[in-house]
């Protein structure tokens, strides 16, 4: 799923400031081919042009107003009243999602529980036309009836989909369970299908206070021009600072969450850094690579070597305080990995990397760390992806696009050393805080045939 | 009237938008240089900014120079040379353990070995390679690794439809040629595989005449020097022949063909022949693929990925002829109103009459699919070699793109006439009732 690849990327580094009102990096801090400055009615835009195939990626990134719509799950409604701008159609010229689906492009629109991204791939030379059209659809939303039924339609069938996916079910579990309130608390889609419940009114009030040009980043990658943001339209008169972070509230002793599913499952969680502290941050993307990348992570490798059809998945989800690592381990109903086994691998591995790593293992484990972000950020689309996230969290510093491998990203991977990595370990991941199992539910005993005891 | 309908619904959403880009003057793709490396062609694509390298070595090693009975044979050589030993652990745990990745693929007349990692240790990756594939371990124990591998790997091919589908087709079109066997083989020719195959199918094959090297990122001076290494690390001398050549072209009425996998729904792979890359047909029927993406795809407010489509296709153009499916996923539609639906939009594009300015919309959905699809760098350097080997110029991409252009109603309506009034539909159904999980789930 898109979103996880997404939050694999981006969330899952540290960013510094925090609680800015306004978004946006110095341009005086940005060295090399981007450039980044103020949106003409507010907000923020980053442009990273790249060499390569002549695509472009178009992104605008919003911080999610978290409360205020009563009891409406924050996180849907993001998603329901992103996808209705998209799909209504304006007095003038034609819907978001019409545009990119004629120039043989790609809409998605993902919403996280602090953030929201509109983000379209296409062709290079549509890339000015497609920042016009949609500054002018997200910072002057139109929301027509037609939208709504069309975003209904759209996230239902999202959610239905998320339904039978396992990943998202554990990871939105994790979040329910460590989270007792704010908008991480809140189940984006998976467990609520409730789309069709949402009115016209609700998606009115979520707009007006989420799309607007103050509240926005306008990233741009690919094979651009420096000076493409210049496409950008103002949009109505402007409404007030961005949005600032909003905190979920930790739960003091959650307490363990069994579902039926037709998979097993054990999804963990644990409470890691705030954004603040990037030293720590970063060693926790280590771990994360360290011990669930597919086929170098440690766990995934045991996990692999003992049922070659179950699948690992880890990261660190960088939010603003705290963060959360997830590690997640789904199997086939006809496995033999149990969740006992699936948790004391986890714990045994987990164990180990409380003592410090050899100089050696350490050094080939850094270069493997290195060479997979990069290798995770090599289209115009990942680039956007880490760029805008990086900027919503108020750190676009902190990307490690930014500034190449002199960036302060790469700065913090070199100063990683094995003592870092074990006390992070010890501090952060001695007892998860969540745990979510996942099981096949036993059919009930057949009822004994009439006449018999 | 559906069909009435159908046709009329695609062309209107077409005539109805407002901008159509034009195509771009500048090639879509960065410029290519090539370097002799004594006889090998080294063709690069250089994006110094991407901080990684990838470089693919292409070997007349693919599926038409196994025999039958024989399937699975390339797979396992390839899979032997990534597990050979260097410096005390396999080839592909020596490029991780210095910061890369390494991953093969075999096609229906080639075999692919793509190795990527940061541009500064590409050059020492490729050293790796070079070792290993000079002296590749065929010993019965690593040979007996490999094979355990395809096998997994094969399980994992068993649980998704759109693969097996695909597989099923090609089987059947390529029937008179090996081009077709599946990529990997199956369990049962892999059981009878023995070393001695391995040894002989090696020795057969991987050699430095027919080979090619790209590279695409950054690209160093160092790296090229590496690829000259390696392929002289290859034994010389051109490969033998394919076994049999040709395909069996479909003729006749259309047939089905119903095989089985571990998915939940059935899936449907309808596949027709396609024109190969190097004439103007091959940019027709980028259009022509297009336009059947806009007909039968729903428009969604976000684009759905390829396995959530309702319908979806994928034009293969590795082998000569090419191959192009229409897919449709069961989960999104019922299976004979799938097939009904694709017979009376087929009849409807043979008799279609498009204006000029359809198929100049339709010539930017197709820049757009074609350059969405190849985007990442292990993509860029397969398009480089796919075209390099089929005797074309290495950024024939770009002439390809440009060349829709010129494409016309009259070329999109001559090539449904002539490729998609028959193909050969593969029916993937489930192995058996798997829904009490599912049922509980959403209760």
């Amino acid at each position: 799923m898109r979103w996880v690849a997404a939050l694999a990327l981006a969330l899952s580094i540290s960013t510094g400031a925090a609680g800015a009102a306004a978004l946006g990096p110095d341009p005086a801090s940005v060295s090399g081919p981007m450039s980044v400055g103020r949106l003409p009615g507010g907000g923020a835009f980053l442009v990273r042009p790249t060499e390569g195939p002549a695509l472009a990626a178009v992104e605008l990134w919003y911080r999610a107003p978290s409360t205020g719509f009563g009891t409406v799950p924050v996180p849907l409604l993001s998603r329901v009243a992103a996808q209705t701008v998209a799909a209504s159609t304006p007095i003038t010229g034609r819907d978001l999602s019409r545009v990119v689906a004629d120039g043989g492009g790609r809409l998605s629109i993902n919403a996280y529980p602090d953030a929201i991204s509109i983000s379209a791939l296409v062709p290079a030379s549509l890339a000015p036309a497609i920042v016009r059209t949609m500054t002018a659809v997200y910072f002057t939303p139109v929301i027509s009836a037609a939208g709504l039924r069309r975003a209904q339609i759209s996230v239902t069938a999202q959610t239905l989909r998320d339904s039978f996916d396992p990943d998202a079910i554990m990871r939105e579990s994790i979040f329910e369970s460590l989270f007792t309130q704010g908008p991480a608390h809140y189940p984006a889609a998976s467990q609520k299908p409730d789309a069709a419940k949402i009115s016209l009114e609700d998606v009115r009030a979520y707009a007006q206070r989420a799309f607007r040009a103050e509240n926005a980043v306008l990233v741009v990658t690919g094979v651009v021009h420096r000076s493409i943001a210049a496409s950008a339209v103002p949009g109505r008169a402007p409404a007030g600072a961005a949005e600032t972070p909003f905190d979920s509230i930790v739960a003091a002793s959650p307490t363990p969450v069994h579902k039926d599913f037709y998979e097993p499952g054990l999804g963990l969680g644990w409470l890691g850094p705030p954004i603040a502290d990037e030293r720590a941050a970063t060693a926790m993307d280590f771990i994360a690579d360290y011990l669930t990348r597919q086929n170098s992570g440690t766990i995934a490798s045991a996990v692999s070597a003992l049922d070659g059809e179950a699948s690992v998945f880890g990261q660190f989800i960088t939010l603003h305080n705290p963060g959360v690592l997830v590690i997640q381990i789904t199997a086939s109903d006809r496995s033999k990995l149990d969740q006992k086994k699936m948790r004391s691998i986890v714990d045994e591995h987990i164990v180990a990397l409380q003592k410090p790593l050899s100089p050696a293992a350490f050094a080939a484990a850094r270069d493997q760390f290195a060479y997979h972000l990069l290798s995770d950020l090599q289209t115009p689309l990942e680039l956007a992806d880490n760029l805008g996230w990086y900027t919503v969290e108020g750190d676009a510093l902190y990307a490690p696009t930014v500034n190449g491998q002199r960036g302060a990203y790469f700065a913090a991977i070199a100063a990683l050393t094995p003592q870092i990595i074990a006390d992070v370990a010890r501090k952060y991941l001695a007892v998860p805080g969540a745990v979510v199992a996942l099981s096949v539910p036993t059919p009930a005993p057949a009822a004994s045939p009439k006449g018999t005891p | 009237m559906r069909l009435r309908v159908l046709a009329a619904g695609a062309l209107t959403a077409l005539a109805l938008a407002s901008f159509s880009p034009a195509h771009a003057a500048t090639p879509l793709y960065p410029a290519v240089s090539i370097v002799d490396l004594g006889g090998t062609r080294f063709i690069s694509q250089a994006a110094p900014d991407a901080l990684l390298c990838g470089v693919q070595l292409f070997l007349r090693a693919g599926l038409d120079r196994q025999e039958p009975n024989k399937s699975g044979v390339a797979a396992l050589v390839a899979e032997s040379v990534l597990r050979t030993p260097v410096d005390g652990v396999s080839l592909q745990d020596r490029i991780a353990q210095d910061g890369g990745s390494i991953n093969y693929a075999i096609e229906g007349q080639y075999a692919h070995i793509y190795v990527e990692g940061l541009a500064a240790h590409v050059p020492a990756l490729l050293g790796y390679l070079q070792r290993a594939i000079a002296a590749p371990d065929l010993s019965s124990t690593n040979v007996a690794a490999a094979r355990a591998a395809l096998a997994a790997r094969i399980d994992d091919a068993m649980r998704n439809p759109l693969s097996i589908g695909v597989s099923t087709f090609k089987r059947s079109f390529y029937a008179s040629s090996n081009a077709g066997l599946p990529e990997l083989g199956s369990k049962s020719t892999l059981a009878g595989l023995l070393p001695a195959d391995a040894q002989a199918f090696y020795a057969g094959f991987y050699r430095s005449g027919g080979a090619l090297v790209t590279a695409v990122g950054d690209v160093t001076p160092q790296t090229t020097a590496a690829a000259k290494a390696l392929v002289a690390a290859l034994p010389p001398g051109m490969p033998a022949a394919a076994t049999l050549s040709g395909t069996l072209q479909l003729d006749g009425a259309s047939k089905r063909l119903i095989v089985r996998g571990d998915t939940r729904t059935p899936w449907l792979v309808f596949g027709f022949a396609a024109p190969a890359p190097g004439t103007h047909d091959f940019s027709a029927m980028l259009v022509l693929e297009a336009l059947l993406s806009k007909t039968f795809d729903e428009a969604g407010v976000t684009t759905a990925s390829a396995m959530q489509r309702r319908f979806g296709s994928l034009y293969f153009y590795d082998s000569k002829p090419a191959t192009l499916v229409v897919y449709s996923n069961g989960v999104n539609i019922e299976p004979q109103a799938a097939i009904n639906q694709v017979n009376l939009t087929l009849a409807a594009l043979s008799r279609a009459t498009l204006q000029k300015d359809a198929v100049k919309k339709l010539s930017a959905v197709a820049e757009g699919l074609f350059l969405t699809r190849n985007m990442a760098l292990v993509d860029q350097a397969w398009l480089l070699g796919n075209f390099a080997l089929q005797g074309l110029p290495p950024d024939y991409a770009n002439a390809a793109l440009r060349g829709m252009a010129s494409v016309t109603a009259a070329d999109v309506t001559r090539l449904a006439r002539r490729y998609l009034k028959k193909y050969t539909l593969a029916i993937v159904l489930p192995q058996a009732p798997r829904v009490q999980g599912v049922e509980s789930q959403q209760r």
